[in-house]
């Protein structure tokens, strides 16, 4: 074991490094600069590559390419810069490639203010991109959790050939805290390779779980990589239903083998009252104003979602039948609550926590709210 | 102990690398938890800029100071945005970019010194935050001179490494008078 004192950022660079990450391709953005600037410095020395792109179009699209090759690569952004990248975010879905996005959200809509905190992204992070998909979006509380999430980030997105999210914020990216690190390097989940006579290798044909083995860009198979509708082959199609076959695949790919994300993880009484659902950095003032509302006698509890997408809705379905409220906190005007309601159906009180001045929420905030449940 | 630190002033003072540099010294203690942020404003040099240490000896939940025992005020705004949420502790603020006409709470106590003209004679103004962090040392003894002294070596290395030492040792010759 060794104990770093690292950044959000820093996490999460040394994350990727640890989940054999070897390219980076970006175009530095506050609040997420941090990760580029070390990127620049660790991949070199690990004889990876790091591109510093014209911009975030093109890091995506680099980025793409570089997983097409077969490697591990990423990119790191902020909210102007993610916008530029829905175009190339659902070019990923569609081509079914690995890739991970290490978003640290600031406060917008456009420019916003460059270097403070919101959770504002979280629908755009889901629905960003064009069309019908699944996406998968993490969602750190903790500068360790930058790191652990970082590994898995890289892990899922080869287990479901998919681009994977990292949903930071200003406040958790700039953030100093102690990280553990295990010296044994975290297991590593590869993409299921082809086997065999590559004339028989159809590029997109499912495997186990649905998901397809991946050529890499070089060796004997022929491995097509496109936007367009295709068949297995991946030849471009518009037949009903080729296209129907495949947002089914994409769809059940991830939806079936749901369980495999982190889950959200409890603290509090065994038999809670109310219950504050949160994620990322407003997790720790959620866990606070738990702890400080069970040391007056409340029976108070905090859900902690590590996974935002797909939402984790059969779990807070369970948790809405056992108690009488719950609350969302988050740093937006209420992007999640809606969520929460979705799966609650009813069957309790639900109201939020909002914050959305650039500031980060407090446990006070959220003891006022609890007052008032 | 539950020690809130701000460090407050200007792009360009060296408060994100002095908040660290608080926070890992404090962290070389055996059984004490330190958490550190920085914001600041979209300028390299100019703007707000402040830097923030939690110093706890259990697990630190909220990672953000709601209510500092020590501030350092190096600007006008950061002595502004901070003074008010203080019930208690100390502020150490530089004499000709702050004035203390309105003040916090009665308990807080007032330590003004020359903090950015003793930089400038050192050599540059980013030495302002090393050796407003001895005085801090000095005043509070919640740091451990040589654990800060580890630390700056480990974390500044070249050329300048002398000259933060030199600052680092003038805030607290400073700081014990």
């Amino acid at each position: 074991m060794a104990t770093f004192f690292w950044q959000g950022n820093e996490a999460c660079a040394y994350g990727a490094m640890a989940a054999g990450a070897r390219f980076f391709a970006g175009y530095p953005i506050s609040p997420s600069s941090e990760i580029a600037e070390l990127c620049s410095r660790l991949l070199p020395e690990r004889e990876g590559i790091y591109v510093q792109m014209e911009d975030e179009i093109a890091s995506l699209a680099a980025v793409i390419g570089a997983s097409v090759g077969g490697m591990r690569a990423f990119t790191a952004t902020s909210g102007p810069g993610f916008s530029l990248m829905q175009e190339n975010l659902g070019f990923a879905v569609m081509a079914e490639v690995p890739c991970v996005i290490i978003h640290a959200q600031r406060f917008g809509p456009a420019t916003g203010i460059a270097t403070a905190p919101a959770q504002a992204d979280v629908m755009q992070a889901r629905w960003g991109t064009h069309g019908d998909y699944q996406m998968l979006v993490l969602s750190p509380s903790s500068v360790q959790e930058c790191y652990d999430l970082t590994v898995a980030a890289f892990n899922l997105a080869e287990r479901f050939r998919s681009p994977v999210i990292l949903l930071t914020d200003a406040a958790l990216a700039h953030l100093r805290e102690t990280v553990t690190v295990s010296d044994t390097p975290p297991p590593r989940h590869c993409r299921p390779q082809p086997e065999g006579d590559s004339a028989l290798y159809r590029p997109y044909a499912p495997g186990p779980d649905l998901i397809p083995a991946m050529a890499a860009f070089g060796d004997c198979y022929i491995q097509r990589v496109t936007g367009l509708v295709h068949d297995e082959q991946g030849y471009s199609s518009s037949a009903p239903a080729v296209a129907a076959g495949l947002v089914r695949r994409l769809q059940e790919k991830i939806l079936l083998y749901q369980d495999e994300l982190p889950s959200p993880v409890y603290t509090g009484p065994e038999e809670p009252e109310i219950l504050l659902v949160s994620y990322g950095i407003s997790v720790r003032a959620a866990q606070a104003a738990a702890q400080r509302a069970q040391a007056w006698g409340h029976r108070v509890g905090c859900l902690r979602l590590r996974a935002l997408w797909p939402f984790p809705e059969a779990v807070i379905g369970d948790w809405a039948r056992r108690v009488r409220a719950v609350l969302v906190v988050e740093m937006n005007y209420g992007q999640l609550r809606r969520e929460v309601e979705l799966a609650v159906a009813g069957r309790c009180r639900v109201s939020g926590v909002n914050r959305y001045d650039a500031e980060v929420v407090t446990s006070g905030e959220i003891l006022a709210a609890l007052t008032k449940s | 102990m539950y020690w809130q630190v701000v460090l407050s002033g200007n792009g360009g003072h060296g408060l994100g690398l002095a908040g660290e540099l608080l926070a890992r010294a404090a962290g070389l203690q055996r059984g004490l938890y330190a958490v550190q942020t920085q914001s600041y404003g979209a300028r390299a040099r100019g703007g707000c800029s402040q830097s923030t240490v939690i110093i706890s000896s259990q697990e630190i939940l909220y990672p953000f100071v709601e209510q500092p025992d020590l501030l350092l005020a190096l600007s006008q705004r950061g002595y502004e945005r901070n003074y008010p949420l203080m019930r208690g502790g100390l502020v150490v603020y530089d004499q000709e970019a702050v004035r203390v006409g309105t003040r916090g709470g009665q308990a807080v106590e007032y330590k003004g010194y020359n903090l950015l003209r003793a930089a400038r004679e050192i050599g540059d103004e980013i030495f302002v935050s090393v050796l407003s962090l001895g005085i801090i040392t000095a005043l509070t003894g919640k740091i451990g001179p040589e654990d800060m002294e580890e630390i700056l070596r480990e974390r500044i290395s070249g050329p300048r490494q002398e000259q933060n030492l030199a600052a680092y040792h003038q805030g607290l010759a400073t700081g014990k008078v």
